[in-house]
């Protein structure tokens, strides 16, 4: 649950109605933000990288003095059964300190990731709640969050239906952007100039990874993660000097692009040749139409 | 109230604990009644005699490939052809069906051009359990 702000302060924040965005999926986002803030503020709470039990005594060691003392209520979290729980601390030493815990005896081991040890009432959400700038804080996090979850696909719509990028995470942009630059490695062998990207002005003979329309489509269930068809058209372009020679090097090029063609790629038809004319110089391409599938994982 | 709208995204498919989302393209359990109508001197009839569902899933082929759920299916029904799948399908947050099938082999091969398909049609043992 959301300990800084509420969801009714990021709604108004965001200006969403309840309708569209619950306070559920709003909580959420809270959560998100306030797991990134909360563990960078000073707070009574140490990590514990170490622990045993030996004659029904837990010894609890951390990373870095901890400043309990003795008689305090602390709330151990990411330790194994039964170190997780609230103890009440018996000795307190720099670094460590003990509680009593009956269970059987545990050899000293380390814990990867740490565990914590929090005065009980004095967590960081306990002690920044009603402080403005830690709530600032998370609010400007909590927007950003939001505008990278609507944002997905990189863009945002303004009131005057301008495109922007969103302001935070270009993820998906650049997974997808790597899906083409796989293509373009592949093709690195060819006898051409390979881009990954429409370049200003191609060198012929070269080959262009540009996408295809319908760019992305949703064709797999389920929206844990996002999982989308790419369409892509591989632009082969060669010199256009004599007719009848210019398509033989271009029938050789695409016959070259569709034998390195990577797995996982759904090769579709090749379009017919036409000319283009980049400055003074004539140019013969021809699109192949790629599709592949891709799972956001990151 | 607002008008809703849930769309196969929302869906989560699972058999036989092995969730199928990253490659499936459509899931639907669906019933076939059977129905008897008699012809009365009072007129039409009609008696619900049974009920068949069957659950039909499309998907992408991923053979070869790591944790591979074409392969997993066709070990299930290779070893244990007459041993029950437990499945669950949630049509969305809130509305989750669950229900045994019994395990079909998937089909290998496609055409030259496109994705390689399973097409899966599976027979409910029973009838689903709702959960809403």
């Amino acid at each position: 649950m959301p300990a800084i702000v509420t969801a009714s302060q990021l709604r108004t924040v965001l200006g969403v109605s309840v309708s569209l965005y619950s306070d559920a999926y709003l909580d959420e986002i809270i959560n998100t933000s306030e797991a990134v803030i909360l563990p960078m503020l000073v707070a009574n709470t140490s990590a514990i990288n170490a622990y045993k039990l030996e004659s029904n005594v837990a010894y609890f060691y951390t990373q870095r003095e901890h400043h309990f003392v003795t008689g305090q209520s602390v709330i151990v979290t990411g330790l194994p059964a039964p170190f997780t729980a609230t103890h009440v601390v018996v000795d307190s030493y720099d670094y460590y300190f003990t509680a009593a815990l009956t269970a059987s005896n545990v050899t000293l081991r380390d814990i990867i990731p740490t565990g914590t040890a929090t005065l009980s009432g004095y967590s960081a959400a306990d002690i920044y709640a009603t402080s403005a700038p830690i709530e600032s804080a998370v609010l400007a996090v909590s927007v950003e969050v939001f505008q990278s979850r609507v944002a997905a696909g990189g863009q945002i719509e303004g009131v005057d239906f301008a495109s922007t990028p969103y302001r935070m995470g270009r993820s998906l942009t650049n997974a997808v952007a790597d899906t083409r630059a796989a293509l373009a490695t592949a093709f690195s062998s060819l006898a051409a100039t390979c881009y990954s990207s429409v370049p200003e002005s191609p060198i012929p003979p070269a080959i262009v990874i540009v996408p295809d329309s319908p760019y992305m489509e949703v064709v797999l269930i389920g929206k844990a993660s996002t999982k989308v068809k790419i369409n892509f058209a591989i632009t082969a372009i060669v010199a256009s000097n004599s007719n009848a020679g210019s398509l033989d090097n271009l029938e050789k090029l695409i016959i070259g692009i569709l034998a390195a063609m990577p797995a996982g790629y759904v090769v579709g038809v090749v379009e017919k040749p036409t000319v283009l004319e980049v400055g003074q110089s004539p140019m013969l391409v021809a699109d192949i139409n790629v599709s592949t599938y891709y799972t956001q994982t990151t | 109230m607002p008008t809703t709208i849930i769309t196969g995204r929302d869906l989560v498919v699972t058999i036989a604990t092995v969730n199928y989302d990253a490659q499936a393209t459509s899931a639907t359990l669906a019933n076939s009644p059977t129905v008897e109508t008699y012809q009365t001197l009072d007129g039409k009839a009609y008696k619900h005699i049974d009920d068949q569902w069957t659950f039909d899933v499309s998907m992408l082929a991923d053979w070869g490939a790591a944790s591979s759920l074409c392969e997993a299916l066709w070990t299930a029904c290779e070893t244990a052809p007459n041993t029950v799948l437990a499945c669950s399908l949630t049509a969305a947050t809130g509305a989750v069906f669950a229900f045994n099938v019994m395990p079909v082999f998937p089909s290998v091969g496609g055409a030259a051009p496109d994705a390689q398909t399973v097409d899966l049609s599976f027979i409910v043992v029973g009838t689903p359990s709702e959960t809403f």
